[in-house]
C-alpha cells in the first residue's frame, strides 16, 4: 500500500514533509479496544517504537510500571522508557510489539526497527510530490 | 492537493503547542483539542467526530533528528 508524506509546519513559517502513517495500539492484557488513528513517524534508526505515554495510560497500561530500558537520541540526553507489549494495528496487519512508553516524546509515537521494521517492507520513494512510500507486511517463515 | 497540504499544515501551526489535537478526517481542520489523549478523544466525541485522526503537537515545530 502507497501513502504519501504529510506535511507538518516547519520553523520558518513553511512545511516539511514527515514519513508517517496513521495506526493504533491496544492492551493485549486488557482486551482493551484499540486507540483511535494517531499519526506515527516512521524512523528506521529507532531501536523500537516509542509511544507517548498519554496513549498507555488510554489504554490501561500503568506504564511506569514497565521494564526499564534507557534510550539515547542524537542529543546523547538518555531517556527512559518502560516496555510494554501493546498490539500495533498498521494497515495490511496486527503486529504484537514489545514497545517503550515515555511522556518525554513531542510526537504520538515512533515506528522503530524492532516491532515495525521488522515486520514491513518500506520503500521510499522521493520521486513523486509529495513523496511518498509504499508499506508492505512481511510474513515470515 | 497543495490546498489540502497547506490546510492541514496551518491547523497544525494554530493548534497549541505540546497538546493533542483531533483533526477532521480530511486533515484539514483542527475539531478538538486536550491536554491529554484521552482529553482529545472525549472532545472529538462529544463534537460529534468519532473516528477524528490524533497529532500530538510538540512543544515547537522545528526539525526532527530522533
Amino acid at each position: 500500500m502507497k501513502y504519501p508524506y504529510k506535511s507538518y509546519p516547519d520553523p520558518k513559517g513553511g512545511y516539511d514533509w514527515w514519513a508517517v502513517i496513521n495506526v493504533q495500539i491496544a492492551n493485549p492484557a486488557k482486551h482493551s479496544p484499540p486507540t483511535k488513528r494517531f499519526e506515527a513517524l516512521l524512523d528506521s534508526g529507532a531501536s523500537r517504537c516509542v509511544f507517548h505515554a498519554s496513549l498507555g495510560s488510554a489504554i490501561g497500561l500503568d506504564f511506569q510500571r514497565g521494564e526499564v530500558e534507557e534510550t539515547v537520541g542524537v542529543s546523547g540526553t538518555p531517556t527512559i522508557t518502560y516496555l510494554h507489549s501493546v498490539l500495533l494495528y498498521v494497515d495490511g496487519g496486527i503486529v504484537k510489539v514489545r514497545a517503550g512508553f515515555t511522556d518525554r516524546l513531542p510526537l504520538g509515537g515512533l515506528l522503530g526497527r524492532k516491532g515495525f521494521f521488522e515486520n514491513f517492507k518500506v520503500t521510499f520513494d522521493p520521486s513523486s510530490e509529495p513523496p511518498g512510500f509504499e508499506l508492505e507486511r512481511i510474513h515470515k517463515a | 492537493m497543495p490546498a489540502l497540504r497547506n490546510a492541514r499544515t496551518e491547523a497544525l501551526r494554530s493548534a497549541p503547542p505540546d497538546s493533542w489535537v483531533a483533526l477532521s478526517d480530511d486533515e484539514t481542520h483542527v475539531v478538538a483539542v486536550g491536554r491529554t489523549y484521552e482529553e482529545v478523544v472525549a472532545a472529538s466525541d462529544n463534537a460529534g467526530i468519532t473516528d477524528p485522526i490524533i497529532v500530538k503537537t510538540p512543544v515547537v515545530w522545528s526539525s526532527f533528528s530522533v
